[in-house]
């Protein structure tokens, strides 16, 4: 499947927005330009235009990994969830009942194969103190020279990178999800209600909750 | 925690959002200022935003565009080939397709060895019917031997057992030494019952002995003339039938 051809009629200009809304702010206008974008892709390639679909991949590949990386912490399983979950929203785009809504749709489906994968995945085996040593001083070698770090600081780095993990493993799940996608990734408020089918209120009320749990259980590296 | 400080720290998370108004901006400014603890607090979430940030921050090696093509190369494999495939076997008019598959010039075809593999399969077929009808034959000549063997004597002791007892079945049947009937003993069957029993009984009627002959018939039963009784009236026998 060719990605972004000439012939679309999917204005670079609206493309270029609406990649830059995925990443940083978002205005009531850039929202509603997302959801054109979103609404017309769908809309194309529903009537057979797959390319537009290729438009929708390169606007929401980004956010979507991001998102199963972190609830992941593999990045080749969050890699192979998000290609699952475009894999289902393409089998399913006839039943999407408002197309403007495709990125909520679409990071639902990402989530939700990135807790499935995650309850059904085995734990990863632990390094041991030795070989853990190791590789935080082959870490820490590889680095530039600018920047470089002792493997005391990595060893550090890493011991906070699991005590956030597993703080953030413990939180409920609808809190959890709040937390990456909204305080973490910086999705619109409104787009993580819609993906977790709750309203904004709620969104705001499980992220404080998840950052007062987080305080209390990561005081000790604030 | 009281009702304040659980409200001072919502404030504080949703200043990490941008979600204050300039209001409340002033009023939480003008609270840390004047209570060190809150202030405390509010470099906590500070400091947990900022490590939250980093934490599993996405590697910066990935290539975006590779990977938008494996996605859309996995979509176009799994999904949109199959379904295209499938769209054309089912699509157009079967007559145009019928058309256009007969109009293709015939395949290279070894015509002599074609005709050897039908040569074949006739001698094949040949055979094996000249052996299935030598077979019926020899079943024939087998149940005429039986019937020959066997039948026939059955026929001839039927035809004795006939001939002997046809005249009994005319009535007036004697008694003992060549006496009048004197009763009737009554047969009737009865439907079978669920479990397929059938109840036959035997009632015995006396008769009057009038000389006539032969016995008049009961509708529904059997009527037997005997001499001097010997049935007990009344006795029934149930007999098992299988069906």
């Amino acid at each position: 499947m060719p990605t972004a051809d000439s012939d679309s009629n999917l204005s670079p200009s609206i493309l270029s927005t609406v990649m830059s809304e995925s990443a940083s702010g978002h205005s009531d206008a850039d929202a509603e330009a997302s959801q054109r974008f979103d609404a017309d892709a769908v809309t194309r390639t529903l009537a057979g235009d797959t390319a537009a679909y290729d438009r929708l991949i390169e606007k929401y590949q980004r956010r979507a990994v991001a998102v199963a990386y972190r609830l992941l912490g593999n990045i080749e399983d969050a890699m192979d969830a998000c290609q699952e979950a475009f894999l289902r929203s393409f089998r399913s785009l006839a039943s999407l009942k408002k197309p403007e809504r495709f990125g909520a749709w679409l990071m639902r489906i990402t989530s939700n194969l990135s807790l499935n994968y995650r309850r059904g995945r085995r734990p990863t085996l632990s390094l041991s103190t030795d070989e853990e040593q190791i590789v935080l001083e082959d870490r820490a070698t590889a680095v530039s020279p600018g920047t470089r770090l002792t493997a005391e600081d990595s060893l550090q780095g890493a011991e906070t990178e699991d005590a956030v993990t597993a703080a953030i493993g413990s939180l409920p799940e609808q809190q959890r999800l709040a937390l990456i996608m909204f305080a973490i990734e910086g999705m619109p408020q409104r787009e993580v209600a819609e993906i977790l089918d709750c309203s904004v209120e709620m969104v705001k009320w499980n992220v404080f909750q998840a950052r007062k749990k987080l305080k209390e259980l990561l005081a000790e590296y604030l | 925690m009281t009702q304040r400080s659980e409200q001072l720290e919502r404030l504080l998370s949703e200043r990490l959002d941008g979600d204050l108004t300039a209001d409340q901006l002033t009023e939480l400014q003008g609270a840390l200022s004047e209570n060190p603890e809150a202030a405390a607090t509010a470099r906590q979430y500070e400091r947990l935003n900022d490590l939250l940030a980093g934490w599993r921050a996405l590697p910066g090696d990935i290539d975006w565009q590779e990977y938008a093509r494996r996605l859309a190369g996995g979509v176009a494999k799994d999904v949109i080939e199959p379904s295209q495939s499938a769209a054309q076997e089912t699509q157009g008019d079967p007559v145009d397709g019928l058309i256009q598959e007969w109009a293709k010039p015939l395949p290279d075809v070894d015509w002599d060895g074609l005709r050897s593999r039908i040569s074949a399969a006739v001698r094949e077929e040949t055979a094996v019917t000249t052996a299935r009808a030598a077979g019926s034959r020899k079943r024939w000549r087998r149940t005429a031997a039986w019937a020959v063997t066997i039948g026939t004597p059955l026929a001839a002791a039927a035809l004795i057992a006939i001939v002997a007892w046809l005249p009994r079945t005319d009535l007036p049947i004697t008694s003992g030494g060549g006496g009048s009937v004197q009763s009737v003993v009554v047969v009737s069957f009865e439907m079978p019952d669920s479990t397929g029993r059938i109840a036959v009984t035997f009632d015995e009627a006396p008769m009057a002995d009038t000389g006539e002959t032969p016995v008049p018939q009961p509708p529904g039963g059997v009527a037997i003339a005997i001499g001097p009784s010997t049935a007990e009236h009344g006795e029934t026998i149930d007999e098992a039938l299988f069906y």
